[in-house]
């Protein structure tokens, strides 16, 4: 009887681990690439404090938080003297400094990155998760980690469709719908 | 409408036993081959899978299967390696990069739309529209809901104008010829190289403009290098009414016309719904006259020897033989001259006199007393009628031909000044096209003088080939070029000169008393400069387009400069002079003798030529959602053909792809014929604009050159009632046509119709008995249906469409395209029904009364209907409950929605959907098939389908999103009218309401509870989302 269960069990069990193995989603947790210039967002956000908007400055209003563009930097690395290390210039600073003159553009790599087929927009989630009088890096923490604490930026969440529709069940209220509430349709993110 | 719509008090079996026989007799039908012979369309229902609603595509399959040489063992090999690849893509991620801005402008956020305020501007009229752009790319094109007069109406062609900016084979670089070939160069270098060769006798061939500032430009030029400009125009409106109003009038001005001002509207052979001039305005005015339910309704009646677009939207459509519009408009003139302002005018009255109601009925086919009606309606509407005419159908012989006749009609009634203003009329419009200049220029041409021929963006050679255009420009010793294609013309010419797309340039325009601003929405894209900048270049200045374009302004524009035209960009147009009345203009009846109105009838075959709605002049002819739109009256995609009567087709046995010869004393054309309804024995039509050969891999070899049909009188050339043999060739060609695509098996059909008179007696006229859904067992209630029903807290999505006020003038069809990046499919899938487009246009043809039918065999004068058919959203939806994997469902706001990574291709929704809403993507259409930069064109806001999924409508779900999280970010409910899908947003109708239906204030809801609204199908109880209302028809008082 085990025997014969074996038998049969074992060819289905081993497809099924092969067929997982071919066909499950990419698990992109602690994915933290080498970005080509080492910034570090625990110093900015972390050390400096800074609010995650004065960089990702659309991420209150629109689809895209935006990775800053290279004159925001420059806000403090060209007019003021941030970034001197006992009078000398960072190395990874000095590479930024060329890509600005030389009108370039770093080419980052996307950390989090979600399919084509899904479309989220920022500024809504900001909204709904940011506390009145609460700097604006919890909201961003739900879903992207204690980012103020990184040296190299990691995936923190799955990010998956089961773990986006996790919160949206949570912080459904089909009777505040039209204003606040949150919709766990297909269409909501996908069309 | 009775034979369509039963009436009485019979019992219900007698109602549908009544109802079943009618069905039979007066019906509405889809194609004339359906009536004339069944037979024909034997080979497109066995494609159609015997009526089975959905083509049989296996066989075609299989058949490529076996041209590929696919075994078993090799099919086996194939599908194994695909299916390891496959899982090898799974494994990993794919890395994407983010590069910022640099420096980011103000204003600029990635995710949000900008829109800039623009204009397009063409050979006929300025249309003002928003640019949407999504990081710094132009994305598509929207109507200028603030402008005073268009108020967002915006064409099929102007929304198109998104994939020009984006057309692979637009002229990217300069050009120079060396021996038989095209050598690349740098703008900038042949710019320079041309300007020292602009020597000895230079002469400029241009088209007309409406931009000051390329008129002070093509001036310089001209100082610059002595040089005389020819302007013309092949199409001619702007010019004929230019030549006749000279004429008539003594004024070179486009007047206004003020349609929305007009009750009654006779429009001779003049399309101005579908062609004329600016067929979004007129629109837009029109049918803002069409509100049966606020009892104001204008009464169009419309008098042509093709199926247009206009005449289509006819209350009363009188057919007439091809070329007797001016017999019929002093006919007109004749019956009305008594009394008349003009009654005392002898010139006038000695001229019209020979037109008595028997001779015009001789030449146009129609009886005596329907052209005395038609004369009593004028009569009784003095003052507040508008008499149009004129367009590439009824271009004659002589210049200005039919618009005479016409203002002597607009005179005799008092329209002059009234409803055609010279207020806010097209001013500065004396350089339009001179024929007699034209024929100079040849003649010099031919001679040998030119040295240099300037050739700025037209196209004689394609156009004009009845002038001999073609050998005469070889005999210019250095031609020049500016254009956007290597067209026909750029062939012959040793420099080509890149003119960039207006989304990419500074230009201006003035029209109808506004002046806009045409700003670029994008850098050059490739190595192009604006046609002024070319001008200037060439005449040697060191000025900038962009300089000469604020200097024009500045007489434009009141008070600080600065502020003003700052304001001017953001508006994108200034206004100059408001419209209203005009003091009448004078007629002199000297005009008179340019009219041609024959006396005795035309004999033989007589082919007009005319412009279609998707292809115009056939200057856009490279963008295949120009091709693949279906022509609003006969549903043809990708091809011209000859129209021919059903007479005809019935005396000549000829069927529907028949290719026949015709023959001018110059020219052969040989092209497949389409027998259309609404036309009189021995008329012919072919649309211009196909048939060109160089312009692009697009239009290359699609359709035939129509221009060469026609006959030039002393550099004018005659479009209308071209005298023509016909034989009939043994070949035959297979015609794209869309009509019978997706048929639904309602023979009654889809569209519900009711006369002025009988809706002022019963609001419900026209669905009075439409079919319910069965009741429950109690008899009265609602079929309790399988699954529990949806219930809504929040919004609730539906659409409406008023079928009084659509024309049908495709806009929404387009728009569709842009917005969802909806691909198109080609010739060879259209004749296989895999058209994508998610938003189909059913047209229908009918009949009042069955007598009506019975009387007219021929189908001379059918009444045609529209109606826009796109996903229905229904509420107990068949397509959700048969899909395996739950790709489609119900949203809490209404919607049905499509999850494409879900979806497996079964296509069991498609076949379930009881309207053919539901398009399969067959084919990798985008993927590895756009051509750069033709991904630019592409909504980032909407998934691009790869091969093997369902898609349709969706109620333009992006829309829905972006307006429902900005008012959540602003923590407000949504407005009424906020959301606007892209078919709406562009129609030039305002004929589609869309809204929340819980909000009992929206319009919306307004319109639901309307007696004229109802839904297809509705005995189906699948309670669609989208209602439409009742097509009313102003019969008047005649």
């Amino acid at each position: 009887m085990l025997f014969k269960l074996a038998k049969f069990a074992t060819p289905v069990l081993g497809a099924a681990f092969l067929a997982w193995l071919f066909f499950a989603p990419p698990q992109r947790v602690g994915y933290a690439p080498e970005q080509p210039i080492a910034y570090s967002h625990q110093l900015h956000a972390g050390k400096h404090n800074m609010d995650c908007q004065y960089c990702h400055t659309g991420v209150a209003e629109s689809k895209k938080a935006g990775v800053p563009s290279l004159n925001i930097c420059m806000n403090c690395h060209l007019y003021g003297t941030m970034g001197y290390v006992d009078g000398k210039l960072s190395s990874e600073l000095d590479k930024l400094k060329k890509l600005f003159a030389e009108k370039k553009s770093p080419e980052w790599i996307r950390v989090h990155n979600l399919p084509d087929h899904v479309k989220f927009p920022h500024a809504p989630h900001v909204k709904a998760l940011s506390k009145e009088g609460a700097a604006t890096k919890e909201a961003c923490a739900v879903c992207h980690g204690n980012v103020d604490q990184m040296v190299v930026v990691s995936q923190q969440m799955p990010l998956n469709m089961g773990w986006c529709v996790n919160c949206h069940r949570d912080y459904r209220d089909q009777n505040n719908y039209r204003t606040h509430g949150v919709s766990t349709s297909c269409n909501v993110c996908h069309y | 409408m009775s034979a369509i719509i039963d009436k009485g008090k019979e019992s219900m079996a007698q109602k549908k036993s009544q109802r079943n026989h009618k069905k039979n007799s007066a019906s509405i039908w889809r194609s004339a081959e359906e009536i004339i012979s069944p037979e024909s369309i034997a080979a497109d229902t066995q494609l159609w899978n015997d009526g089975r609603e959905f083509p049989a595509s296996v066989q075609e399959l299989i058949d490529r299967a076996q041209n590929a040489n696919l075994n078993r063992k090799s099919f086996l090999t194939l599908m194994g390696a695909s299916l390891s690849l496959a899982g090898v893509s799974c494994m990993k991620a794919p890395v994407e990069k983010i590069v910022p801005y640099v420096e980011r402008p103000i204003g600029h956020i990635p995710g949000k739309p900008v829109y800039y305020a623009t204009a397009r501007v063409t050979a006929d009229a300025v249309t003002p529209v928003l640019v949407k752009t999504r990081e710094g790319k132009p994305i598509k094109i929207e109507g200028h809901e603030d402008h005073p007069l268009y108020r967002g109406a915006v064409s099929a062609d102007t929304l198109a104008t998104i994939w020009d900016l984006y057309d692979p084979d637009r002229l990217k670089t300069a050009f120079i010829k060396e021996g038989n070939t095209f050598k690349e160069a740098k703008t900038e270098e042949v710019l320079a190289a041309v300007a020292k060769k602009l020597t000895g006798t230079v002469r400029i061939l241009a088209k007309a403009s409406f931009s000051p500032s390329e008129r002070k430009a093509l001036a310089e030029l001209a100082k610059a290098t002595k040089a005389k400009v020819v302007t013309y125009d092949a199409i001619g409106a702007l010019a004929e009414i230019v030549a006749g109003d000279e004429a008539s009038y003594g004024s070179n001005v486009v007047p206004a016309y003020r349609i929305d001002k007009a009750d009654f509207i006779l429009a001779i052979e003049n399309d101005f719904l579908g062609t004329w001039l600016s067929p979004e305005l007129f629109t837009r005015q029109f049918a803002s006259r069409r509100n049966p339910d606020k009892g104001d309704m204008n009464r169009l009646v419309v008098v042509e020897s093709n199926m247009t677009l206009t005449g289509s939207n006819a209350d009363s459509r009188l057919t007439i033989h091809a070329g007797s519009h001016g017999t019929l408009a002093l006919a007109l003139a004749n019956l009305l001259l008594p009394g008349s302002p003009l009654a005392g005018d002898a010139a006038v009255r000695n001229t019209v006199s020979g037109y008595t109601p028997a001779v015009a009925a001789a030449v146009t086919g129609l009886t005596e007393e329907q052209i005395v009606a038609l004369a009593e309606e004028l009569k009784a509407n003095k003052g507040k009628s508008l008499v149009l005419g004129g367009g590439t159908s009824s271009k004659d012989a002589r210049p200005g031909s039919l618009q005479i006749a016409v203002n002597l009609l607009n005179s005799i009634l008092g329209n002059e000044g009234q409803t055609i203003s010279t207020k806010a009329a097209l001013k500065k419009t004396n350089d339009l096209s001179d024929a007699k200049a034209m024929g100079d220029l040849l003649e010099e041409l031919n001679s040998g003088k030119v040295d240099v021929l300037i050739i700025d963006r037209a196209n004689p050679v394609y156009e004009l080939p009845g002038l001999g255009m073609a050998d005469a420009i070889r005999k210019a010793k250095t031609i020049i070029y500016l254009g956007y294609h290597k067209n026909d013309t750029a062939v012959e010419a040793h420099y080509l000169l890149p003119v960039s797309h207006y989304l990419e340039s500074w230009g201006d325009a003035e029209s109808y008393g506004y002046y806009y601003v045409v700003q670029p929405a994008i850098r050059e894209l490739f190595d192009t400069r604006s046609a002024g900048d070319i001008l200037l270049a060439l005449a040697g200045s060191k000025q900038k387009f962009s300089d000469i374009v604020r200097q024009s302004a500045k007489s434009y524009i009141k008070g600080d400069f600065e502020t003003a035209f700052t304001r001017a960009l953001s508006m994108g147009y200034v206004v100059v002079e408001t419209e209203g009345s005009s003091p009448a203009r004078k007629f002199r009846s000297a005009a008179l003798a340019n009219v041609i109105a024959p006396k005795e009838a035309l004999s033989g075959y007589r082919v007009s030529l005319y412009r279609s709605v998707a292809i115009g002049d056939g200057s856009g002819a490279n963008i295949s959602f120009r091709q693949e739109l279906p022509d609003p009256i006969s549903k043809m995609t990708w091809d011209n053909y000859v129209a021919v009567s059903v007479a005809d087709a019935k005396a000549n046995t000829w069927k529907m792809g028949d290719v026949l010869r015709l023959k001018t004393a110059k020219a052969t054309l040989e092209l497949p014929l389409f027998i259309q309804p609404g036309l009189r024995k021995g008329s012919l039509a072919v649309a211009i604009g196909y048939g060109q050969t160089n312009i692009g891999q697009v239009a290359a070899g699609v359709g035939r050159n129509a221009y060469e049909l026609a006959i030039a009188h002393n550099g004018v050339l005659q479009y209308s009632a071209i005298p023509v043999t016909v034989e009939q060739t043994s070949n035959r060609e297979k015609l794209a046509t869309t009509q019978k695509h997706y048929e639904l098996g309602v023979k009654r059909g889809l569209v519900r119709i009711a006369t002025l008179e009988d809706y002022r007696k019963n609001p419900r006229a026209g669905h009075e008995h439409e079919e319910v859904p069965h009741p429950g067992p109690d008899g009265k209630s609602k079929a309790k249906g399988l699954y529990t029903p949806h219930k809504y807290t929040g919004n609730r999505w539906n659409l409406n469409v008023d079928l009084t006020k659509c024309t049908g003038c495709s806009a929404c069809v387009i728009s569709c395209y842009s917005e969802n990046n909806i691909p198109v499919v080609g010739k060879d899938d259209v004749l296989m029904g895999r058209e994508m487009s998610w938003l189909r246009i059913d047209r229908y043809y009918s009949y009042q009364t069955e007598e009506a039918e019975k009387a007219d065999p021929d189908m001379v004068s059918p009444d045609v209907f529209f109606q826009p058919v796109m996903c229905q959203h229904c509420e107990n939806a068949p397509c959700e409950n048969v899909c395996p994997v739950g790709a489609t469902g119900h949203s809490d706001d209404g919607l049905n929605y499509m999850s494409y990574n879900r979806c497996i291709g079964t296509r069991y929704c498609a076949n379930n959907c009881p309207y053919k809403v539901r398009r399969f993507n067959y084919f990798e259409y985008w993927d590895g098939k756009l051509r750069d930069p033709q991904q630019f064109s592409l909504n980032p806001d909407v998934t691009v389908r790869s091969r093997g999924v369902i898609e349709k409508c969706s109620f333009c779900q992006q829309r829905i999103s972006e307006k429902r999280q900005a008012a959540k970010v602003e923590g407000r409910e949504l407005k009424d009218g906020e959301i606007k899908t892209a078919c709406q947003q562009s129609c030039p109708a305002d004929a589609i309401t869309f809204g929340n239906i819980h909000d009992s204030g929206s319009q919306i809801s307004a319109k639901t509870q309307e007696p004229r609204t109802y839904k297809i199908l509705a005995q189906l109880n699948v309670e669609p989302a989208v209602s439409y209302q009742v097509r009313i028809k102003n019969q008047g008082k005649a």
